[in-house]
This record gives structure tokens, C-alpha cells and sequence, in this order.
């Protein structure tokens, strides 16, 4: 192994200045704050196709709402935890939001079998519910929901503009019509 | 069925060196008239749901010379604890010593405050005082369990963890045993410590002579062996620190006895045997095999993987491997030799007790290469950073730290305006970051190298293991059934360098010591990328408390789903954590001298 002086010379650099004082706050990165590369917004959607560049679904349809829009990590306000159940319940099924806000919604699929959480009105939800059933194998991504295997958790980070009711409602085939419905009041 | 050989006329010996502690090395309780002797190498099975465990000192003699080790009702490796997914467990934890003392489930989900770490999820438990764990468990697999106070994991306090799945599982065997490797010392743990602090290199006995000079000279000419030598010199290093503390004070158990006990694991030919191996050194990585004989890797760090088949596989303290092997002869070596080939683990599996096999040479000491000083040598992307200075680099580096922030605002995309055929962009934190950036604190007296030239690549099974003629086990052979525990992609990134100063024996992140550290902040509920980035010539476990880490390819694949993830040197890694356990939970480096000389963070969850 012969390792020129060059060579080292590129790769490696050796601090020898002893003594720099040593502050007491966080490094230059991972500290959530100051200087962290943080690109905010990983999931993007696609729009009215739902046809989902990451994944090879057949072209169907996009499973997106009207009710407010997809929101930003770095502006979330509150986060609700929802938990997915096989009785297709979702506990909780009512929670409070304040309109003009950031809401994390971080949900865990609590079952043996695949559940979704996805925001919608009610008008939405039984529409996309009934594509559901003519193609129960359709895949579907959409910012305003999450599909959940077995143990697995995930979330929605969602920005309600406008005061009202609306909905979260799992698309699994036979699971909404069972309540698998909660609501989500914006005041 | 787990015996060892250890004779009668040995334990007797022990015993009646008990009666003086006279001779006993200085950290010893002198308050003990008769100490108990330790059970070594088949610690008891306990299972249910509700456990006692005792830490006390108990009289070892590993190499002739009678110490005292903390163990768990009297026993090394401590009892090994059987519970069912899905129980809720109550452990009792009485302290019979006269500091205080800990335990960490170690890759065990559980509320923050039972997660055992003094000064962060609990006061400790004092000398005289019980205190009462209570968790349920929702994982299955191998895991174990610790001290974290003090330097009682050196001294004996670790035992097997096994979870029975709730549910049927893919693994199928007729019989397992559990191997636990560690290191043992008769020195007090402190003192090496101390001796570390005064000459990083203390433990080294390979370091390079008069006679690999001549050999030198032979291969790369005499201008050639002189630069090698400068090089090393320039560095203040040696190109055989792999590992802080060697076989030339430690020694190396299997479950919990030395080399001439030889461990004996019993099987009936043709069964399909599981063998849960379990690092739980306080400072050594095993390379391990067993000559003869394939293992079919099914799990790591208690979490299932897709079966791969090796014939030796290397492992850090903290990390766990299952292999399954048929084996057909009599018996068959356990062989687990130590990364910097100075010692090495031996135990036996056979048909009936008293037998062995042939034990192996161990491999040569190899000298870090290019890759592990420099890491990737492909400076197409890396262009400007040719000339930095060895002797004091004083170059800024502010404008590499905040790489263009690529943050765009798509919210706008999500009102669902008509787009037809709108192909989205590229998502920026789709891979992980290859943009090093180094800490301002990495310019301190802590830091003594960094890389700017990280690699990515998880195929390398690292030093010693290179081209050797065997199947080794790498990063990039696993892959954890049933993919990732949260199909998010990551919301943001974070990059952690694992730096350190081996001269001054400081290790650290990002250049601080845990002293002068603040707490990693993590959002509840959000999916995070950790970019790991190792500045040193040493290769770290780093172990998460509380979350899994799951270690993604450098193109932002899932891999596979552990607690423990080794960081090899001049290595860039990433994994994806769900921060969804709140509380304060810790973040260190497994090799306990790293960790107790600060390489070691808080992470709050809020």
C-alpha cells in the first residue's frame, strides 16, 4: 500500500490549532435549527392523475381533496396522534383544530390488517371509497392520506384554512361503510 | 444442556481466596468477609412476567488471578430473560453494591422513563434500594440487556434478552443456544481509562517495527518506507489503531468463560440450530465464524431479515446476529476473533460434552488502508479540496455548511390545480446528502482528522475481512422482512460527525464532548434523516435509545431495521428515524470508553 504524500494530501486534513474555545452551543449541524440543511417537504404529490412517479400503479385516480392543502413540516403547530384499530375505528375519531394552522396528524396502524387515514369532506371520502372497492388493489399516494401496513406508522402534515367539518376516513374497501370516520372540527 | 468445563478444583480455588481481600484488586469492596462465586458461562433462564434481579460484586478468576465482578444474581452472562410479545413485565432490580447502579433494555421499545440511563430517563438506583421496571413488550426477537452506570458493563453486568413472537415466525429450528461475547479485564476499568488519557495507543502491541520498515524498504524502496513512517507520524496515529484496548489486557468470553473453559454448546445431528449471538463487549468488535460450517443469517439486532447465507460476519458491541447452521460433524470451533487480531473467543458446539475441534490461526493484523483514512478516493464531485494543509487547517469551511438550502415551497401544489402531464421535480431529500459539512467545532483541539472525502458504500466488510476468501456479511447483504416500520420519506435531514482526538484519548460529536453538548432536538411524529459521518480512523456502534434506526442504501433505498448501526472509519451512513417516543432519551457510541469520554448525546423528543 503505498499512499503518496499527495494523495494523503487531498483526502484528510488534521486539525493542530489546540485550544479553540469550545462553545457551548450546538454545532453548525444537527441541531434542529441553527444551519441544519433542512429541506422541508418530502412527499410530493401528483396531481389530478394521482399517477405517482415513485411507484407503478396503474394511471388511476388522484384521492386528494379540496379541504385545505398539503402543509409544511418546519410550520407545524400541533400534532395529533391517531391510532387505527381492526374494529375499523380510529381513536380518536374527533379532534379540534384552529383554522389557519399546521397540524401534524401522526397516526399508527394499531391492527393485523392495512388501514388508511385520509383527509377529506365527507362527499370525498365516499366517492374515493367506491373507486376503492371496483379496484380494492389500486394503489393511491396522495398528500392528504397515509396507508398503513400492519405496525407500521406514519403521518399527514396538513394547513386548514377555512373553519368547518371535515373528515378522515379509511379507504380500505368495506371500512368506511363500518365507521371507520372521524371528524375534524376547524375553528 | 449449556455446561462448561470449568473443574471443581478451579471453583475451590476461587472460593478460598475469598477469605482475604488481601490481594484483590483495589476496586473491590473490602467489606466482604466471603465473597460469593460467580456463576459463569449457563446463566439461568428466567421467564414470566415478573422478575427479580439482585446486582451484587462476585469473586471471578478468569486467568489465575481472583477479582471481583458485578454481576446479576451471582451469575455471568446475567440470567437470560424470556418474555412474549405482547406482556407487560415487572422486573425488580435490588442494588447490593455500594455505587449506584442501572439496567437498559438494550433495542427495547419502551416509555422513556424505564429505559434505565442515570441522569436521563431516571435518578439511578442508589446502594440498598430496589427499583421496579414495567413494560410492555411490542417486538420480538434477540435483544440484551446492561449497566449503563459507571463501567459495570466491563465488569460483568450483561445478560440475554430473548421475545417470543406473538405470532407464528418465518424462522424454523430445532434448537438454539445463545453465544454472548464480551471482554474481560483484571485491571479496574478507570485505570484503563486513565492510562488511555496519558498514550492513546497504550493497549497497541502491533505497532509497526524495525523489521515491517525493512519489509517496506523490500517492497516500496527506501524513499517509499520513509513516507509511509512520515505519513503515520505526520498523523501522530498508528496504522494499527483498530482497536483502543486489546487482548493485552483483555480477555475474551463466550457466555461469560475464557478461552480454557471451552463453552460447549450440545446438538443432535442433523438439527437446524439457532445460534443468538450477542456482542456485549465493553470496547471489542468480533469477527466471527465457525470453520466448517455456513450461517444463514435470519436476524439483526432482533429484527428479521431476508436469509443470507456467510461464512463469517463481523459485529460491535451492542449489535446482535441469529444464524441458523445444520451442523454434521462431531463438533465444530466457535471462533470470534477480535478486530485487531490480538485475542479471540473460542467455545465448542458439539454432540456431547468434552469434545473440540480444531481451533483456527488467527488472521494477520492488517494496516488501515486508503479507504479507511480518506474514504472514497473519487474526487469527481469533491473537486477544491486538493491542497489542505496538514499542519493546521485553518480554511473556512461556513460556506460549505450551508449548502444551498433547496426548500421550495410546493404547498401550492397541493390545491390540485389542473397540471396535466406535470412531472413533479426531483425531491430533494429523496437520497441522502452527500455534501460533507463539517461542524465549526470541528476545528478544535478535540478533533484531530477529518474526511472530507467520506464513502458511501455499505459493501465493504471493513478492515482485516478484505478479499480473505470467505462470504463475509455486510451492511448491503441485509434486508429486514417487511420493509421499513413508516413508508414516510424523510422531512429533514441531519448530519452527525463522529470525531475524536486519539492522542488526547476525547471523543465526541460534531467536535463537542457530551459535557458541553445540547440535547438533539426531534419533533414528535416526524420522519428524520441522520447522515452519520465518521472523522476518525476507528470504526463505532452507534446505538439510538428509544427509536429505531433504519439504515438506508446511499441512494435512499431501505435496508434494514436496527439499534445498533457501526460506523466504519471514514464512512458516511444514513438511516431514517420515527421520532415517536417522546421524552429524553440518549445517543452514544457502544464502546464504553468512547461513550464515557464523550462521545454521547441527549435526544428530547417533544
Amino acid at each position: 500500500m503505498n499512499i503518496t504524500r499527495r494523495h494523503f494530501l487531498i483526502g484528510l486534513s488534521i486539525a493542530a490549532i489546540p485550544g479553540l474555545s469550545m462553545a457551548q452551543n450546538h454545532g453548525d449541524h444537527g441541531s434542529g435549527h441553527n444551519g441544519v440543511h433542512n429541506s422541508g417537504h418530502a412527499n410530493h404529490s401528483n396531481q389530478d392523475m394521482g399517477h405517482d412517479a415513485h411507484s407503478n400503479h396503474t394511471p388511476g385516480m388522484s384521492h386528494g381533496t379540496k379541504v385545505g392543502r398539503e402543509g409544511r413540516p418546519q410550520d407545524v403547530k400541533q400534532t395529533i396522534q391517531i391510532n387505527m384499530h381492526d374494529q375499523n375505528k380510529f381513536m380518536p375519531n374527533r379532534v379540534e383544530v384552529k383554522a389557519g394552522e399546521t397540524v401534524r396528524f401522526f397516526v399508527r396502524n394499531m391492527g393485523q390488517n392495512k388501514h388508511e387515514f385520509v383527509i377529506g369532506s365527507q362527499q370525498e371520502l365516499h366517492k374515493h371509497a367506491q373507486m376503492m372497492k371496483q379496484d380494492p388493489n389500486m394503489a393511491h399516494k396522495d398528500p392528504n392520506m397515509i396507508s398503513l401496513k400492519p405496525r407500521q406508522r406514519g403521518g399527514v402534515v396538513w394547513h386548514f384554512d377555512k373553519p368547518g367539518t371535515y373528515y378522515f376516513g379509511c379507504l380500505q374497501p368495506g371500512h368506511l361503510d363500518e365507521g371507520m370516520i372521524g371528524t375534524i372540527e376547524v375553528k | 444442556m449449556m455446561h462448561t468445563q470449568i473443574s471443581r478444583r478451579h471453583l475451590l480455588r476461587s472460593a478460598m481466596a475469598g477469605t482475604a481481600a488481601v490481594g484483590l484488586s483495589p476496586w473491590v469492596n473490602s467489606a466482604w468477609a466471603n465473597p460469593k462465586i460467580t456463576q459463569l458461562g449457563h446463566a439461568p433462564t428466567l421467564s414470566g412476567t415478573e422478575i427479580d434481579l439482585v446486582v451484587d460484586e462476585t469473586l471471578v478468576n478468569m486467568s489465575g488471578k481472583d477479582r471481583m465482578a458485578v454481576t446479576i444474581n451471582g451469575s455471568l452472562p446475567a440470567p437470560t430473560l424470556r418474555f412474549r410479545e405482547g406482556d407487560t413485565v415487572t422486573i425488580r432490580v435490588t442494588n447490593r453494591l455500594q455505587q449506584d447502579t442501572s439496567i437498559h433494555w438494550h433495542g427495547i421499545i419502551l416509555p422513556f422513563n424505564m429505559d434505565g440511563v442515570p441522569g436521563v430517563s431516571f435518578p439511578g438506583i442508589k446502594p440498598g434500594k430496589t427499583f421496579t421496571y414495567e413494560f410492555t413488550l411490542e417486538q420480538s426477537g434477540t435483544y440484551w440487556y446492561h449497566s449503563h452506570s459507571g463501567m459495570q458493563e466491563q465488569q460483568g453486568m450483561y445478560g440475554a434478552m430473548i421475545v417470543e413472537p406473538a405470532m407464528p415466525e418465518p424462522i424454523e429450528f430445532d434448537r438454539e443456544h445463545v453465544i454472548m461475547l464480551s471482554d474481560w479485564t483484571d485491571e479496574n476499568p478507570h485505570r484503563i481509562v486513565e492510562k488511555l488519557k496519558i498514550k492513546g495507543h497504550y493497549y497497541n502491541r502491533n505497532e509497526p517495527t524495525v523489521f515491517d520498515f525493512f519489509k517496506d524498504v523490500k517492497e516500496l524502496g527506501f524513499g517509499g518506507a520513509m513516507q509511509k513512517r512520515e505519513m503515520w507520524n505526520q498523523m501522530r496515529m498508528s496504522p494499527t489503531d483498530l482497536a483502543d484496548i486489546s487482548g493485552y489486557t483483555y480477555q475474551y468470553l463466550t457466555n461469560g468463560t475464557p478461552q480454557k473453559a471451552n463453552w460447549t454448546g450440545l446438538f443432535k445431528a442433523g438439527e437446524t440450530v439457532r445460534l443468538r449471538y450477542i456482542n456485549s463487549a465493553a470496547a471489542s468488535f468480533f469477527d466471527v465464524r465457525i470453520p466448517g460450517l455456513k450461517m444463514t443469517v435470519v436476524q439483526a439486532d432482533g429484527q428479521n431479515v431476508e436469509p443470507v447465507e456467510v461464512d463469517e460476519f463481523r459485529f460491535g458491541p451492542g449489535e446482535t446476529y441469529d444464524v441458523l447452521v445444520t451442523p454434521v460433524k462431531e463438533a465444530y470451533t466457535l471462533f470470534a476473533q477480535s478486530i485487531d487480531r490480538s485475542g479471540f473467543a473460542r467455545g465448542t458446539l458439539a454432540t456431547q460434552m468434552g469434545m473440540s475441534a480444531d481451533v483456527p490461526e488467527m488472521d494477520p493484523v492488517q494496516w488501515l488502508e486508503t479507504q479507511d483514512m480518506m474514504g472514497a478516493m473519487n474526487h469527481g464531485a469533491h473537486g477544491g479540496h486538493a491542497g489542505h494543509d496538514m499542519g493546521g487547517d485553518t480554511m473556512d469551511h461556513s460556506a460549505h455548511e450551508m449548502a444551498a438550502n433547496t426548500q421550495t415551497d410546493h404547498s401550492a401544489h397541493g390545491a390540485h390545480d389542473a397540471h396535466a402531464g406535470h412531472t413533479m421535480a426531483e425531491n430533494p431529500l429523496a437520497k441522502p446528502s452527500q455534501q460533507v459539512r463539517h461542524s465549526k467545532h470541528e476545528y478544535g483541539a478535540s478533533v484531530d482528522m477529518r474526511v472530507d472525502t467520506p464513502r458511501t458504500n455499505l459493501d465493504d466488510p471493513g478492515i482485516g475481512l478484505r478479499n480473505n476468501g470467505r462470504r463475509v456479511l455486510t451492511y448491503a447483504d441485509l434486508r429486514t422482512l417487511g420493509g421499513p416500520l413508516d413508508p414516510r420519506k424523510p422531512e429533514r435531514e441531519i448530519e452527525l460527525h463522529l470525531t475524536g482526538n486519539m492522542h488526547r484519548y476525547v471523543w465526541s460529536i460534531d467536535g463537542v464532548e457530551y459535557g458541553k453538548s445540547e440535547p438533539i432536538p426531534f419533533q414528535f411524529g416526524e420522519r428524520i434523516r441522520v447522515i452519520l459521518h465518521n472523522d476518525t480512523m476507528m470504526t463505532h456502534p452507534m446505538h439510538l435509545h428509544g427509536m429505531w434506526s433504519e439504515l438506508e442504501s446511499p441512494d435512499g433505498e431501505f435496508l434494514v431495521r436496527k439499534h445498533t448501526i457501526s460506523v466504519q472509519p471514514a464512512q458516511r451512513v444514513s438511516f431514517l428515524v420515527t421520532a415517536d417516543a417522546l421524552g429524553r432519551w440518549v445517543w452514544h457510541c457502544h464502546i464504553m470508553y468512547h461513550m464515557d469520554t464523550g462521545m454521547f448525546r441527549e435526544v428530547v423528543v417533544s
